[in-house]
């Protein structure tokens, strides 16, 4: 046997061939462990691309959520979605919703990309393991982001608190800083406010409560009509005027361009007579109005106008010439009270007072709306004076510094103000999000695997 | 018969079989190695593309990152981009007037472009890039679009240059504005 074996190993004859088939074998094997491996690099590289891609998606439903939460303005049982509904409601994406747990929202980005969003109630869900700002208890909303391309899945979280913006007219239509002052034949149908005084004088009326915190006094005059609602303290008291944000009106406002008698340098609007304007729905900054006879500014369609007058006082945004910082409306002006429509909704338009002095004094009253003029809309002009003179007749909401009304003056307070808020006071805090497992570690339960 | 007979004798007779196994391997050698260059080859210019896709992925991680972090006032373009087909490849194709079709998969899918000479600080036109050791680069676009009032998407396009460059790079997110 060894002896037969020692003979083919000396024989020459037949050994290339071998030889070279396993060389062949061991350079094509290695030639394919060589290309599995750049194969897999490859997939490596597109899944890292669509691994960024994901992430990206999962920071739009970030921040998707966290616009659809400021837009809505959540009570404390609320689920977001694309709108507000109760916990245990029907996700959009087939999946099954807990009863306890808020739904999932999914949306597409476009190219392949989606990002699904879960905003949980300060109660449904919480993010123990997000770091950031010391946690505020049935307060803070935790919102789970899922971005998805070509399978590849990023998932983060992210601890958010929000406190809704502040809501002027929802308990009074009237609303005086220092005072509200009525004088001779006013109907106000309305409640009124103010921290200090509100007088009442002959043949004044106020068809609903004067709202006055302890130490304010109701004063009216011996031959008025009194309040028949009475006097109470306001649900919240003292009265509250919280800054508004003027930066954002500053920097993204529009100016009136194309408006005859705009000046672009001084940005004060002043109208000739019976001059009408029609403004579409948007946001405008502006220095001041002066509307002195007949004249009408509208608001076209169903926009809402957001009129900002700003003022020279602590800022250059505004010139220090006349006129600027003050609104005037006089001689049966109307503003947002077109002819013909009997019942215009004061939502549409809404004034921001900037205020020419730090509070508001008894005279050189920032805003004036004179004999016979027409306002249907918000007003917000608490460091400002305000003074309806001689018949002028108001619906919608206002708060003013001082609010003075003479001779005739009618109010009236609409419920489509009620829950109007205040551009710029609400309050969110949000820090770094959170990366999570790709899938909860609960089906049921959205907020887990973090 | 005899053939046969002299085919089996020829066979069993090992004069000659070296040369003839010395051809027929060298044969197998040459068309195995071609084939193993041809392995090589390919692998090298998977990975070429793999490390360019990685390359330009960075990079779009990296102009998207910085375009997030902009306030919203700037978020926006400084000028109207505009359509051009210059150089090959430009994604700017996909500009249509004021609007750019920001989703590949649906071309109706559309928005108008975001833009404003005076705050707006997202350039209009497309950057170079390249990886500091002239061996790769490309170009970055972008395109901010509005959604709403309160939500503008981005999206950034990453090219590479060379005739086997991957597939452009297109990574997109969305910015909002939250109401306060």
């Amino acid at each position: 046997m060894l002896r037969l074996l020692s003979r083919i190993i000396r024989r020459q004859d037949g050994i290339a061939m071998p030889v070279v088939i396993g060389t062949m074998t061991l350079t094509t094997g290695l030639a394919a462990a060589t290309f599995a491996v750049v194969i897999e690099g490859n997939h490596a590289s597109a899944r890292d691309r669509d691994s960024k891609a994901a992430l990206a998606a999962a920071e739009a439903g970030l921040q998707m959520a966290i616009l659809k939460t400021t837009e809505l303005k959540p009570g404390d049982n609320d689920c977001v979605t694309n709108s507000l509904v109760a916990p245990g409601s029907a996700s959009n994406d087939g999946s099954t919703t807990a009863a306890t747990e808020c739904p999932r929202w999914k949306a597409s980005l476009g190219n392949g990309a989606t990002y699904t969003y879960v905003v949980a109630t300060p109660t449904t869900g919480t993010c123990p393991t997000v770091p950031g700002f010391t946690a505020t208890p049935g307060k803070d909303r935790c919102i789970t982001s899922t971005g998805e391309v070509n399978g590849i899945k990023r998932r983060l979280q992210l601890r958010f608190y929000f406190n809704p913006p502040f809501v002027p007219w929802g308990n009074a239509g009237l609303v005086g800083k220092h005072s509200v002052d009525i004088e001779n034949n006013a109907t106000l149908n309305s409640p009124v406010g103010s921290n200090e005084l509100v007088t009442l004088g002959e043949n004044s009326i106020i068809t609903n409560e004067v709202l006055i915190p302890n130490g304010a006094q109701f004063k009216p005059d011996n031959h008025a009509k009194g309040a028949t609602g009475g006097v109470r303290t306001p649900r919240v008291a003292p009265w509250v005027f919280p800054e508004i944000d003027w930066d954002t009106p500053r920097q993204e406002g529009l100016g009136l361009d194309g408006v005859p008698g705009w000046d672009p340098e001084t940005r004060i609007l002043t109208l000739s007579n019976q001059q009408q304007v029609t403004l579409p729905g948007g946001t405008y900054h502006v220095c001041g109005i002066n509307a002195p006879n007949n004249n009408f500014l509208n608001v076209s369609g169903g926009g809402v106008v957001h009129l900002y007058i700003d003022s020279p006082r602590g800022t250059d945004a505004c010139p220090d010439v006349p006129g600027a910082g003050r609104l005037v409306v006089d001689n049966k002006g109307r503003f947002n009270a077109p002819e013909g429509v009997a019942d215009p909704d004061p939502a549409q338009l809404a004034i921001f007072m900037y205020g020419t002095t730090e509070d508001a004094t008894e005279t050189d009253p920032d805003v004036e709306i004179n004999n016979t003029a027409q306002f249907n809309g918000m007003l917000w002009a608490p460091s400002s004076t305000v003074s309806f003179w001689n018949n002028g007749d108001s619906s919608g909401g206002i708060t003013a510094g001082r609010l003075k009304m003479k001779n005739n003056a009618q109010f009236e307070y609409s419920d489509r103000v009620t829950d109007k808020s205040l551009p710029g006071t609400a309050t969110a805090r949000n820090l770094s999000w959170f990366e999570c497992k790709r899938d909860p570690t609960t089906a049921t339960d959205p907020e887990s695997g973090c | 018969m005899r053939f046969i007979d002299r085919l089996v004798r020829r066979l069993r007779a090992e004069r000659g079989m070296t040369i003839i196994e010395l051809l027929v391997s060298a044969s197998i050698c040459a068309v195995g190695i071609a084939a193993t260059i041809g392995v090589m080859d390919q692998s090298r210019q998977t990975s070429v593309k793999a490390e360019q896709r990685d390359a330009m992925a960075h990079q779009a991680e990296r102009e998207l990152e910085r375009l997030m972090a902009l306030p919203w006032l700037n978020f926006q373009h400084s000028a109207l981009p505009v359509s051009s087909a210059s150089p090959a490849g430009n994604p700017s194709t996909y500009i249509s007037g004021t609007s750019y079709k920001y989703d590949r998969k649906d071309a109706s899918a559309s928005e108008p472009l975001v833009y404003s000479t005076a705050n707006g600080q997202v350039e209009p036109s497309y950057t170079a890039w390249n990886d500091n050791q002239s061996r790769l680069s490309g170009r970055v676009y972008r395109y901010i679009t509005r959604i709403d009032a309160n939500s503008r998407r981005v999206t950034v396009v990453v090219t590479a240059d060379g005739a086997k460059a991957p597939t452009p790079l297109l990574l997109s997110s969305i910015k909002t504005k939250p109401i306060l």
